[in-house]
C-alpha cells in the first residue's frame, strides 16, 4: 500500500531500453584494433623489417586509441568533475549543491537516478516556515517598489559621475586632529547597519563572498576580518607560498599611527617605548631612520613594569633632498673631522621649496646651520600596529610624545591608510602587474637641477623605473631587508584587466636585476613618499574616477590598448616594504601601503593578474596567515605569544570556543579530561583540558586549602623540591639561583580587574631570552620552535622538560631520544667525554682508511633523531630489546607537573619540512639553566630536549626546542 | 566493497624456429638473414584466434592442474587482446590464479591448433608482464612495441635512423652486447625480457596485495 501524499521517490522506470545499447557501447570502447598476420609481412609473404615495425607502430596506435577510449567510455558524473578544492562530501551529488556550470548535467543524472532534490523535512513548509516565506515574499515586493523609486530619483541627474562635470575644486579637507582617535567613514546607507559595532575592510565584499568571515555579532579587533577562504585551500596555500603563485591578505586592518616632530624627540619617543638603541644611533639604524628601510621592534610600556607589548613596524619619512645633502654633507664632514657624527647622515631636513638655498650651503656646509636645519626641521614616523594592541600602543606613545621637548604630535590613521601583503614566488610579478607608475614631472625636473655624481644613478634608477624592472625577482627577501620602495600608480582599473609582465629570460638582464638588487639604487633615488602626506592621499581617493567613467575611457580606447593617461587621473601614492623570512631560503613577503580608499581598485587588479606560472594570486585569511607563519617557522602575533596582552586575550576566546564545543558534544564521544592517566598514579589533565593554562603554570596544582599566601609558599617548596639531589654541581647552583629569584619581591601584582585581558599572575612575554641576563622572572613566557619526530601535537598540547625529579624516568626518556647510546646516570663523566668526542669529528681520526669507515658508519645507520648529533654509530654499550615504543608496557610516563614548561599554541604537520612541528611558548626561568646533567650534550640556553603530550591523551613525546 | 580483482598478463608469443609454413620463399634465401629480434617475433597464423588460445590455455591448465584447476581459472579466463600481426597478447585472470595461467603458458610448446589435422608449430609463450589494470599491460605493450622498432630499424640496416634513434630507446648497450654474443637459441632473447616480467610482477604483487 502506498501512503498517501506526496511519495518520497517515484516509482522506479521501467528498465531502460537503452541498456544493450549502453552495453555495446562499452564493449566498443573496450576492444582494441588487431591486425592480421599478413600486414607483418611484405607481399610475398615473407619477413620483412619495414612491414615488421609497421605492425608495431599500429600496435602503438591501437593501444593508445583504446586507453584514450575506455577512459572516455567511463561515465562520470557531474561532481565528479568539480574542481578539486570545490569538492565535498556531504551531499555531494545533489544540484543545488555543484557549482553552476555543471547543475544541468547534474539535474538529469538525478533525474535519471530518481535522486530525490528536496529533502522531505522541507517539501511542506511548517506553519512557522510557511510565515517566514510570506514575510519574505513581501519584503521582496517592497523592495522592488523602493529600488523602482531610487531608479526614477536617478534619473532625473544624469552625468553625475561625469568626469567632464566633475569640478576639479579640491574640496574642503578638514584638518585632521592630532592626538585624538579617529573614526572610519561613514558608510554608504545600506551597508551602515551592518557596520555599527565593528568595520568593514575595503574589500569587505569581495571577501564576504569568497571566504569565512568572522560572526557578524563577533567581530574580531572592530574588524570583520576573512578568517579563511570558503575553498578548500590548506594545500594550495602551502603551493602558493612556496613554490608556485603567492598568497595576498588585505591587511587594512593593521593600524596605522603617525607620528611627527623634530627628530630628536622622534628618536627620544622611540627610545622610550623600547626601540632598540642600536637601531637609534650609530651605524646599524642609518638607513632605517633615513628612511629608506623598514624596521621590526618590539615596543613596551613605558612605565610600570615595562612589559611589552608587541611587535610595530616603524617607518621614516623620508626627503630627497636630505638623502643627497646628507651624503655629500657626510662625506665633506668624513673629510674634515673624521666622520664622528655619521649618525645625522638622514637626519637633516630642509621645508620644501629653499632647495637652492641648501644646495649652496651644501657646497660649503657650515656645521652650525646645518645642525639648526636638522634640529628644526620635523619628521614623519608611520608606526604599524596589530589592531589589537592598537589601544595599548596609541596610550603609550600618546602619553611618550607628550613628555617629549618639542612635542610630538601623534595622528591616528587607521582608515586612511589601508594595506595589503602578499607572499610567495608570483608576488613581486603580480605586484608589478597591479602597479604601474606614473612617472611625475615635478620628479623629472627635479632630477635634472641636480649636479652630483648620482646624475646618471637619477636618470635611470628611480624607484619608479626599478620597481618594473623587479618582475622577475622570486623572493622579495632577495632585496635588502626591508627595503622601501615608494613611488605613485595610475588607478589599476585604467589597466585592468591586468597582463601578464614579460620576465626578462636572457643573462644580461639577470646580470642587470643584480646589479640593481645587490647596489640598490633607490637608496640614493628615493623620492619623499607622498603617502605619508595626507593632502596627497586625501586627493588620490578623491580623483578616482567612477566605475562609469573608467568603462568609458576604455570603450573609447583602441581594441587591445590601454585607455590614454589623462592630466587628471589620480595618481596613487604607494609604499612597498620588502620585509624577509627569518630564515632567508623562506619567501620574503611585500607589504604595500596605500590610501585607504585605494585598496579595493588595487586588490581586484592583484586578483585578476595572470601569473606567468599559470593561475591568479590566491588571497587567504587569518587562518592561511597563521598557516604560513608556522611553515616558515615564525610566532604568528598575537596567538603565538600568550605573554602579551593581546595573545592572552586572544587565548581566552579560543578556551570560550572550545569549551563550547566541549561542552556540545554527548559525554560519550569528548575527552574525559578527568580519567586522563598520566602514569606514576596521576590521574586527570593539567588544568583545565581545552586550554593552555598558564595559571595553572605558574600557580602549581591548587593546593587543599584557598589562601594566596599558602599558594605562592607550596609553589616556592615545590620548586625547590623540584631540584633533584643528585645532580652534578653546576646545575644545582643554578637551580638554586633560580629558585632563590623566585623569593625576591619579584612585580608579581595582579592586574585591577577592570583590566580583563591583560594575563594574571603577571606572567609576561619575555623578547630575546637568550640575551636576557639573570635572574629571569619566574613568570616571564617566550615562544619556542619543536620538532618532532613521531607524535602530531596540536594547540593546547603540554610541553615537559625532561624529568629533573625522578633520574630514572631521566634516563629512560633519553634512552628514547638517543636509542644507540645508553646513558647511565652513574658514568655521566665518561659518556660526557665520549659525547664530546663524537662532537670533534671526523678531525681526529688519523687514517684516511679509518676516516671513510667512520664517514661510512655515520652515514648508514637510520637517522634517530634530527639535531641530535650525539647518536652515532660506534654504540659502547648495546642495548638488548632496543627502544621501548609508544603502546610497549616500558614506555617512560610523562614527568610530574613540576616539570611542565608550557603549552604548545600552534601545531601541525608542515608540509614544507615534511614532518611535524609545533610553537609553543615557555616559562623561560623553568627551561634556562635548568637541564641538569645534560648541560654539555644536550641543553643549552638556546634548546634542548623536551616532551610534549597532547592535552587528554597519555603518551609523551620527545621533542627537540629552540628559542624563537 | 568487494571487488573483483584481477591481473593481465602481456604475453608475446615467440617462435624459435629459423623458418616456419609462414615464410613461403625460404628457398630463396635473403642475402643478408634478418635479425633475430624479427625472427623470433614473427607474425602468427591468421588461425590462431582469442577463442582458440583461451581454449588452448585451459586445456593446458586441465593437463597440469587438473579440474580443480581448470575450475578456478575457467570463470575469469578471457584473451582480451590478440594480435596475429604482431604476436602479442593480453589475458585476464583472476588475481588469485593467474600463477596457473602462467604456469600453463610455460608449458606450452606449441601453437594451438584450429583443427587436428593443422601442422603442429614449436611456440614459446612468454609472460613479460603482470599487471593489475589493463591499463598498464598496455603502457608495457606500447612500450616494447616502441623498443622492438627500434631495435629492428637498428639492426634491420635502416642505420641511417641509428643517429637520432639509438639515443632514445630504452633498451640500450646491454642488450646490444647480448646480442654481439650470439646466434642465439631462445635463451638469449628472453632472458632480459623475462626478468623484466617478472619484476613487474613483483611490483605488482606488492602493490596490491
Amino acid at each position: 500500500m502506498a501512503p498517501p501524499g506526496p511519495q518520497k521517490r517515484k516509482q522506479p522506470s521501467p528498465p531502460s531500453t537503452n541498456r544493450a545499447a549502453k552495453r555495446s557501447k562499452a564493449n566498443k570502447a573496450r576492444t582494441i584494433l588487431t591486425q592480421t598476420s599478413d600486414k607483418a609481412l611484405n607481399k610475398n609473404g615473407d619477413l620483412d623489417v619495414s612491414a615488421f615495425v609497421k605492425a608495431r607502430e599500429f600496435e602503438i596506435k591501437a593501444m593508445g586509441a583504446s586507453m584514450a577510449g575506455s577512459k572516455k567510455a567511463l561515465s562520470t558524473r557531474a561532481f565528479q568533475s568539480v574542481p578539486k578544492n570545490l569538492r565535498r562530501r556531504t551531499a555531494s551529488h545533489n544540484v543545488k549543491r555543484v557549482p553552476k556550470r555543471l547543475r544541468g548535467k547534474a539535474a538529469k543524472e538525478m533525474k535519471d537516478d530518481n535522486t530525490p532534490t528536496v529533502t522531505a523535512r522541507r517539501r511542506k513548509p511548517t506553519p512557522h516556515q510557511r510565515l517566514r516565506l510570506e514575510k519574505a515574499k513581501e519584503l521582496k515586493r517592497l523592495g522592488k517598489l523602493i529600488k523602482k523609486r531610487h531608479e526614477g530619483v536617478k534619473k532625473q541627474k544624469p552625468g553625475e559621475t561625469d568626469p567632464q562635470t566633475l569640478v576639479s575644486v579640491a574640496p574642503h579637507i578638514p584638518k585632521l586632529k592630532k592626538d585624538t582617535l579617529s573614526t572610519p567613514a561613514k558608510p554608504p546607507p545600506r551597508f551602515r547597519k551592518r557596520q555599527i559595532h565593528k568595520s568593514w575592510l575595503p574589500t569587505h565584499i569581495y571577501h564576504a563572498k569568497r571566504a569565512l568571515m568572522t560572526p557578524p555579532k563577533e567581530p574580531l579587533w572592530r574588524f570583520s576580518i576573512p578568517l579563511t577562504p570558503n575553498d578548500k585551500c590548506y594545500r594550495s596555500t602551502h603551493r602558493a607560498a612556496s613554490a608556485r603563485s603567492c598568497v595576498a591578505w588585505d591587511m587594512s586592518y593593521i593600524s596605522t599611527i603617525g607620528v611627527d616632530g623634530v627628530e630628536a624627540s622622534l628618536l627620544g619617543l622611540l627610545r622610550s617605548i623600547g626601540v632598540e638603541e642600536g637601531m637609534l644611533v650609530g651605524k646599524k639604524g642609518q638607513k632605517w631612520r633615513r628612511g629608506t628601510r623598514g624596521l621590526e621592534a618590539w615596543v613596551r610600556e613605558r612605565d610600570g613594569e615595562g612589559r611589552w607589548i608587541a611587535k610595530v613596524e616603524i617607518l621614516w619619512c623620508l626627503d630627497a633632498e636630505a638623502v643627497d645633502n646628507g651624503t655629500t654633507i657626510a662625506e665633506k664632514k668624513a673629510v674634515k673631522d673624521g666622520a664622528t657624527e655619521q649618525v645625522q647622515g638622514g637626519g637633516e631636513q630642509n621645508d620644501v621649496g629653499n632647495e637652492d638655498e641648501i644646495m649652496q650651503d651644501a657646497g660649503t656646509p657650515p656645521k652650525q646651520v646645518f645642525e639648526q636645519e636638522r634640529k628644526k626641521s620635523r619628521r614623519n614616523l608611520l608606526l604599524r600596529v596589530h589592531p589589537s594592541v592598537f589601544f595599548q600602543v596609541w596610550n603609550e606613545i600618546l602619553k611618550v610624545a607628550k613628555i617629549q621637548r618639542p612635542q610630538a604630535m601623534v595622528e591616528d590613521l587607521r582608515f586612511e591608510i589601508g594595506s595589503i601583503e602578499i607572499v610567495g614566488p608570483g608576488s613581486t610579478e603580480a605586484l608589478v602587474g597591479a602597479l604601474h607608475p606614473v612617472q611625475d614631472a615635478q620628479s623629472t625636473s627635479r632630477t635634472r637641477t641636480k649636479a652630483s655624481i648620482e646624475d646618471e644613478w637619477e636618470d635611470i634608477e628611480t624607484a619608479e623605473r626599478i620597481w618594473p624592472q623587479l618582475a622577475a625577482v622570486t623572493n622579495p627577501g632577495a632585496l635588502p631587508a626591508n627595503a622601501v620602495l615608494a613611488f605613485n600608480v595610475s588607478d589599476p582599473r585604467l589597466h585592468h584587466p591586468p597582463r601578464t609582465v614579460q620576465l626578462p629570460s636572457q643573462d644580461p638582464d639577470n646580470a642587470a636585476m643584480c646589479e640593481i638588487l645587490s647596489s640598490w639604487p633607490p637608496d640614493q633615488t628615493q623620492s619623499t613618499p607622498e603617502i605619508f602626506d595626507r593632502t596627497r592621499r586625501l586627493t588620490a581617493s578623491r580623483l578616482l574616477a567612477s566605475q562609469k567613467a573608467i568603462n568609458r575611457r576604455k570603450g573609447d580606447a583602441l581594441p587591445g590598448a590601454y585607455p590614454a593617461p589623462s592630466s587628471r587621473d589620480p595618481k596613487i601614492p604607494v609604499l612597498l616594504i620588502a620585509s624577509r623570512a627569518p630564515i632567508t631560503s623562506h619567501q620574503g613577503s611585500w607589504i604595500l601601503l596605500l590610501p585607504w580608499d585605494c585598496v579595493l581598485p588595487v586588490w581586484y587588479s592583484l586578483m585578476h593578474y595572470p601569473s606567468s606560472s599559470g593561475g591568479n594570486p590566491r588571497f587567504g585569511g587569518l587562518r592561511e596567515k597563521r598557516q604560513i607563519a608556522f611553515e616558515q617557522g615564525t610566532p604568528w602575533f598575537p596567538g603565538d605569544f600568550p605573554g602579551t596582552k593581546a595573545g592572552f586575550e586572544l587565548e581566552l576566546m579560543e578556551r570560550e570556543r572550545k569549551k563550547r564545543e566541549w561542552e556540545r558534544r554527548p559525554k560519550g564521544k569528548r575527552t574525559e579530561f578527568d580519567s586522563v592517566d598520566l602514569g606514576n598514579g596521576k590521574k586527570g589533565e593539567i588544568g583545565v583540558g581545552w586550554a593552555c593554562d598558564w595559571e595553572r603554570l605558574f600557580q602549581g596544582p591548587p593546593p587543599p586549602s584557598k589562601d594566596t599566601d599558602d599558594r605562592e609558599a607550596s609553589l616556592l617548596t615545590s620548586r625547590a623540591n623540584a631540584v633533584p639531589d643528585d645532580n652534578q654541581s653546576k646545575p644545582l647552583s643554578e637551580s638554586k639561583r633560580t629558585s632563590n629569584v623566585t623569593t625576591d619581591p619579584r612585580p608579581s601584582q595582579p592586574h585591577p580587574p577592570t583590566d580583563p585581558p591583560s594575563p594574571p599572575l603577571s606572567f609576561h612575554h619575555l623578547v630575546a631570552p637568550t640575551a636576557t641576563t639573570r635572574p629571569i622572572p619566574f613568570t616571564a613566557l617566550a615562544p619556542v620552535h619543536l620538532t618532532l619526530n613521531a607524535g602530531h601535537p596540536t594547540a593546547t598540547a603540554r610541553i615537559y622538560r625532561l624529568p629533573t625529579t625522578n633520574p630514572d624516568l631521566r634516563n629512560r626518556w633519553l634512552t628514547i631520544a638517543h636509542p644507540q647510546s645508553t646513558v647511565k646516570s652513574k658514568d655521566n663523566k665518561t659518556n660526557n667525554i665520549k659525547a664530546a668526542r663524537r662532537f670533534t669529528g671526523l678531525a681526529k681520526i688519523t687514517t684516511p682508511h679509518d676516516r671513510a669507515r667512520e664517514l661510512a658508519g655515520r652515514l648508514l645507520p637510520p637517522p634517530t633523531f634530527p639535531a641530535a648529533g650525539t647518536s652515532t654509530s660506534v654504540p659502547h654499550v648495546s642495548r638488548e630489546g632496543g627502544v621501548p615504543k609508544p603502546g610497549d608496557k616500558d614506555y617512560p610516563c610523562v614527568p610530574d607537573e613540576i616539570d611542565l614548561i608550557g603549552f604548545v599554541t600552534t601545531g601541525n604537520y608542515n608540509l614544507g619540512e615534511g614532518r611535524c612541528e609545533a610553537i609553543g611558548n615557555v616559562a623561560v626561568a623553568k627551561v634556562v639553566g635548568e637541564e641538569g646533567g645534560e648541560k654539555g650534550r644536550l641543553g643549552d640556553r638556546n634548546g634542548g630536549l623536551c616532551i610534549v603530550r597532547e592535552s587528554g591523551q597519555y603518551l609523551g613525546r620527545v621533542a627537540r626546542w629552540r628559542f624563537l | 566493497m568487494v571487488r573483483i580483482k584481477h591481473r593481465y598478463l602481456l604475453v608475446h608469443i615467440l617462435y624459435p624456429e629459423t623458418t616456419g609454413p609462414n615464410a613461403k620463399s625460404t628457398s630463396s634465401a635473403p642475402a643478408k638473414p634478418f635479425p633475430h629480434l624479427i625472427q623470433f617475433h614473427r607474425p602468427s597464423p591468421n588461425e590462431l584466434t582469442p577463442q582458440l588460445l583461451a581454449r588452448a590455455i585451459r586445456d593446458q591448465v586441465l593437463l597440469l592442474y587438473g579440474d580443480y584447476g581448470l575450475a578456478l581459472i575457467s570463470s575469469s579466463l578471457n584473451v582480451k587482446y590478440l594480435s596475429p600481426a604482431t604476436s602479442t597478447a593480453i589475458i585476464r585472470v583472476s588475481r588469485d590464479h593467474f600463477r596457473l595461467v602462467w604456469g600453463a603458458l610455460s608449458y606450452m610448446t606449441d601453437l594451438p591448433k584450429p583443427s587436428k589435422l593443422a601442422p603442429t608449430r614449436a611456440c614459446v609463450m612468454q609472460v613479460v608482464r603482470v599487471s593489475g589494470t589493463i591499463k598498464k599491460a598496455e603502457e608495457e605493450a606500447v612500450r616494447r612495441a616502441r623498443g622492438a622498432i627500434l631495435r629492428a630499424r637498428r639492426e634491420g640496416g635502416e642505420g641511417s635512423l641509428d643517429g637520432f634513434l639509438g639515443g632514445l630507446g630504452g633498451l640500450g648497450g646491454d642488450e646490444e652486447a647480448g646480442r654481439g654474443e650470439g646466434a642465439g637459441g631462445t635463451g638469449d632473447i628472453g632472458d632480459e625480457d623475462e626478468e623484466d616480467g617478472m619484476d613487474g610482477e613483483s611490483e605488482d604483487e606488492t602493490n596490491e596485495l
